[in-house]
């Protein structure tokens, strides 16, 4: 089920779930030519939809997946080696005259199992690694 | 613009927010999906489902895709990535309540064949990937009916009001 993250030149992403890279890049390809042209994102839009007058996107970068990149951590569990590791960094973080808080130490231990990075740009935002690109624009 | 929160955003706030239930959780992030589906045909209880009849909710792309996919929302605020904004409070006491806005969603660049089912009646925050599948928490009617087309992308922005 290959998925893709598309990467605009606006720091806006989305996921994408395409048949095979042919197909992506067709759609890709297909809305940064109406962003390198000056027209509008959406074509079928009704009278007064304010979605009209928003224009497409450059695009700076098409990854693939093997999955749906949001299925990481779905789960929600851990290896408990990582578990392990991940408490006993943060009560060494978040220990304050000898004692925790059990509402920071969950959220350390709830952002294991968080499909996304922090990171922001032109970076992906996801945990999960890509399988490789397949539209680049060299930086 | 309709809006609906479901049952299982409900159980959320009585079992595991109120509770510290263990088995009614939140997801480990959300999703959002788009529905051909109205709001003013949904109920509290309404399920996702390709069988239109009801109150289900019906996704599109559950036949051919076409490009379309579940976009993820983190669960953080304000953080980098797409996630929910700072919270505001809105002191009315009918329709009042607390709001959270998401960063805006992109979904697409959509492809040929288009999406089918095709034509979104709405956005629903929910859980998962699959198509159709997983729990729905909240929903709002799109701006208007949007019917995709090859290279099309969609934007939407969720706002959240608990009250």
């Amino acid at each position: 089920m290959p998925h893709y993250e598309i990467i605009y030149e606006t720091g806006a992403k989305s996921v994408a779930f395409y048949e095979d890279d042919e197909d992506a890049l067709k759609a890709t390809q297909a809305h940064h030519l109406r962003a390198t042209k000056g027209e509008p994102a959406l074509l079928n839009t009704e009278g007064g939809d304010p979605a009209a007058s928003r224009a497409a996107e450059r695009i700076v970068s098409v990854l693939k997946y093997d999955e749906h990149p949001g299925n990481y951590g779905e789960t929600q569990a851990v290896d408990v080696s990582v578990a392990d590791d991940t408490v006993m960094k943060a009560l060494k973080d978040l220990e304050v005259g000898g004692m925790v808080s059990v509402h920071e130490l969950a959220a350390r231990l709830r952002d294991l199992t968080n499909p996304h990075t922090d990171v922001g740009g032109h970076a992906s935002m996801f945990k999960m690694k890509e399988k490789g690109d397949i539209w680049k624009v060299p930086a | 613009m309709a809006v609906l929160a479901f049952q299982q955003m409900s159980k959320l706030v009585t079992d595991y927010v109120m509770g510290n239930s263990g088995t009614v959780t939140p997801p480990a992030s959300w999703t959002l999906g788009l529905s051909t589906t109205a709001v003013s045909t949904m109920a509290r209880n309404s399920v996702w489902s390709a069988t239109i009849t009801g109150t289900n909710i019906n996704e599109i792309g559950s036949t051919t895709a076409g490009g379309y996919a579940r976009q993820t929302i983190a669960k953080s605020i304000n953080q980098a990535g797409i996630d929910w904004g700072t919270s505001t409070f809105d002191n009315t006491t009918v329709g009042g309540g607390q709001t959270t806005t998401a960063d805006q969603v992109t979904f697409g660049a959509f492809t040929s064949p288009v999406p089918s089912p095709n034509g979104a009646n709405s956005w629903v925050l929910t859980d998962g990937s699959t198509i159709n599948a997983g729990n729905p928490y909240f929903a709002g009617d799109t701006a208007a009916t949007r019917t995709f087309a090859l290279g099309d992308t969609e934007k939407v922005t969720p706002a959240i009001k608990a009250g």
